[in-house]
């Protein structure tokens, strides 16, 4: 054990409580994931509610960008898309999303106002149009995705 | 994987994410979990944590005016022991080491990457069971221990490690 520490007798509950059974545990799993995949509808309610918050303040950034809590609110937004969208398997959204907060957290340095503002603006139109999509997967011919994908990419590179 | 009757498992959501919630019900519903409860501010947390007793907390890491650090101290600081030395994962898709460095210092039982699958919480909720982990205590620590060796171990711990370490039991 590291130095400095002592162990802390203690006896969980749980093992009385939670037996183990034969079987396997997939078929559950399986239910879940099924489960998951209907809620496409109330999926795409909530994404275009944050996105819509997401829009409200990329606007104020651009106003005043002095200003860092609208630049707190889309990199607290972005974090959340990330996790969330991964989590219903929209993994294009949630890289899309960690791009936006890796921007967010970085901040205009490097980059300049504008640019940074167009960037997170870019970002932001790559999500609405992913939110519009049906399934998990874009298209690939979705050229406009696929070229929003691209300059993401391409942004700090530039 | 082990297959267990979890039916008697009472969990605890915290999470400011009302569609994150829904997500986590239809999959701890699937696993025949009946009783689950949520909590979306730290005020619900504090009046929920001494009524409900869960068996089990899951916790998302950043939430709107409170984060699961406070989460951790309600937890690992209560004079209920039962209440103490409750299970509780952290939920979070911080990849910056060293967010993932003050997750583990907060003495949670485990950390599972957004995004989340059925079968990742499935896996970290199986493998709690069969090891649960030894509690250590410290001048600035209380905890399992295996997130000590961890930070020992690791120093700077990245996301592709917490990635590679998801099917592998703890020491």
């Amino acid at each position: 054990m590291s130095s400095g520490y002592e162990t802390v007798e203690y006896r969980g509950w749980l093992s009385a409580k939670i037996p183990k059974i034969p079987g396997s545990p997939e078929a559950a799993i399986a239910i879940a994931e099924a489960s998951i995949r209907t809620m496409n509808k109330q999926y795409k309610e909530w994404i275009h509610g944050v996105l819509k918050i997401l829009s409200g303040h990329i606007q104020q950034y651009a106003k005043a960008p002095s200003d860092g809590t609208n630049l707190d609110s889309i990199r607290r937004i972005a974090h959340e898309l990330r996790g969330t969208t991964g989590s219903f398997g929209r993994m294009r959204t949630s890289d899309v999303s960690q791009s936006l907060y890796d921007q967010a957290v970085r901040g205009p340095s490097g980059l300049g106002a504008a640019k940074f503002s167009a960037a997170i603006k870019l970002h932001h139109h790559t999500l609405v149009k992913l939110a519009d999509l049906d399934g998990p997967d874009p298209d690939p011919k979705l050229d406009e995705i696929v070229k929003g994908l691209d300059a993401i990419k391409n942004i700090r590179k530039s | 994987m082990q297959n267990y009757n979890l039916s008697a498992l009472k969990v605890l959501i915290v999470e400011d994410s009302s569609f994150m919630v829904q997500l986590y019900r239809i999959m701890l519903s699937a696993f025949q979990i009946k009783t689950i409860e949520h909590v979306g501010t730290l005020s619900e947390f504090t009046q929920k944590i001494e009524k409900f007793q869960p068996d089990l907390i899951l916790t998302d890491w950043e939430m709107e005016g409170f984060d699961g650090e406070e989460i951790m101290r309600l937890v690992r600081h209560n004079p209920n022991p039962r209440i103490t030395f409750t299970p509780t994962f952290a939920i979070s898709s911080f990849t910056e080491a060293k967010k993932i460095e003050s997750i583990l210092k907060s003495g949670v039982d485990d950390l599972i990457a957004k995004p989340v699958s059925a079968a990742d919480l499935y896996n970290r909720i199986a493998r709690f069971l069969l090891s649960p982990p030894k509690y250590v205590r410290g001048p600035d620590y209380f905890g399992p221990e295996r997130n000590l060796k961890r930070l020992e171990r690791e120093k700077v711990i990245d996301a592709a490690t917490m990635e590679e370490e998801n099917d592998v039991v703890w020491l």
